[in-house]
């Protein structure tokens, strides 16, 4: 019997990379070269002229991609991800967990249960639904759907986030980047907001249920209940 | 001729340093600077030396990839407790094992080459690491490697295997 495959690496300077995992076992790969290394993964490399290159697998497989530039898509729910490109566009639809770093790419991540890490330059990034995010960019505005656990830091970028309010701890630090903290359930968590010289708005009552801390040095900081 | 030795070139940077001098002034900029000397020589172990400060920067070497690894995240504890008050400052990281030339008292080549794009690539708060370099460290209790996979870096013709460094929350 032909093992489930688990984990691929995918190396492509240009190609756009289309990662598509579904309920099979089956790893196929359209418009590139599939090899299997010693240790029982697999490498993908794109063939010669490829504009846009399919892999197919199973769900949890583990993903790694190394690109200059070009779209990365992936969707169906992945195990963990990690993607270092220069430029260009991600979108990632479901990982457990996420390494992501660039330089300008746009980054958009619709959910990913566990660690999220997030490196960008000047690149936007948007995540969904995160367990733990810990994310950092210098100018790129950064906006958290809605996170358990965060850590975010930007020079200059502009910060949203929302967070459930039942319980674990958003940090944001900005030096000169806007923050914006949105409750998105009822709870009310322990605050500590500064801003040098940027308005600190919070209508909230500070409670115990988590703790959302942002400090800043010229941004403003605003939190607010969904 | 200048001479080639084996060791680990770690790179170090402030990230958003520029920033940081624009909103709060020059004398905050330098005292950083000052502080970031001091930690840096009561952290370095007798394998690791400065080769040269880049701006708000450093090229260290170390001939021992273990005892690298290991500065460089003492080196981003010291940074976790602000240096000034009020002021957030990261730093980040990034190390490789080559074989670089030696030019006097600096290092010359591909390899520092390399290990500064590297360096580029962390995060605040990261040390990133060349498989290179990971695998002449060998295992360090505490520290977790998590691939990054194959990774193009600017001006390099063939993907570079990467690695993160982390530390276990009871090292840290």
């Amino acid at each position: 019997m032909t093992p489930v495959p688990t984990r691929i690496s995918i190396a492509s300077r240009s190609t756009a990379v289309i990662v598509i995992a579904s309920g099979g076992t089956e790893l196929s790969v359209e418009g590139g070269l599939l090899s299997s290394l010693p240790d029982g993964t697999f490498a993908v490399a794109p063939g010669p002229g490829v504009k846009v290159m399919h892999v197919h697998g199973p769900a949890r497989l583990a993903v790694t991609v190394g690109t200059s530039s070009g779209t990365i898509k992936m969707s169906g729910p992945l195990g963990r991800v990690a993607i270092v490109t220069r430029s260009g566009r991600i979108h990632i639809a479901e990982a457990e967990e996420l390494d992501v770093r660039t330089t300008s790419a746009v980054i958009e991540v619709g959910s990913c249960t566990g660690d999220c890490h997030v490196v960008s330059t000047s690149g936007k990034v948007k995540l969904g639904h995160v367990g733990e995010a810990h994310v950092s960019s210098v100018s790129g505005s950064v906006t958290v759907g809605l996170a358990g656990t965060a850590e975010v830091r930007t020079i200059s970028g502009n910060v949203s986030i929302g967070m459930a309010g039942t319980g674990g701890n958003i940090t944001v630090r900005t030096v000169s980047g806007a923050v914006e903290g949105v409750l998105v359930n009822g709870g009310s968590p322990s605050f500590s907001l500064s801003s040098v010289s940027g308005r600190v708005e919070c209508n909230i009552p500070s409670g115990n249920d988590g703790s959302f801390a942002a400090s800043t040095t010229s941004g403003a900081i605003r939190v607010s209940r969904q | 001729m200048s001479v080639a030795v084996s060791g680990a070139i770690v790179f170090t940077d402030i990230v958003g340093f520029t920033d940081v001098t624009d909103q709060h002034g020059d004398d905050a900029a330098e005292e950083i600077l000052t502080w970031q000397e001091k930690i840096v020589g009561s952290v370095l172990p007798p394998t690791g030396k400065v080769i040269k400060e880049l701006g708000d920067g450093l090229l260290l070497w170390f001939s021992n990839a273990r005892h690298a690894i290991e500065t460089s995240h003492r080196l981003q504890q010291c940074f976790e407790e602000q240096p000034v008050p009020g002021i957030a400052v990261w730093v980040r990281i990034g190390g490789h094992w080559g074989k670089p030339r030696w030019r006097g008292d600096d290092i010359i080549g591909r390899d520092v080459n390399l290990a500064s794009r590297i360096t580029d690539l962390a995060g605040p708060g990261e040390v990133l690491c060349s498989a290179a370099l990971v695998h002449a460290s060998g295992p360090i209790a505490g520290v977790r490697f998590e691939e990054l996979g194959p990774v193009f870096v600017r001006g390099f013709g063939e993907p570079v295997l990467l690695m993160r460094a982390s530390w276990e929350p009871s090292d840290a």
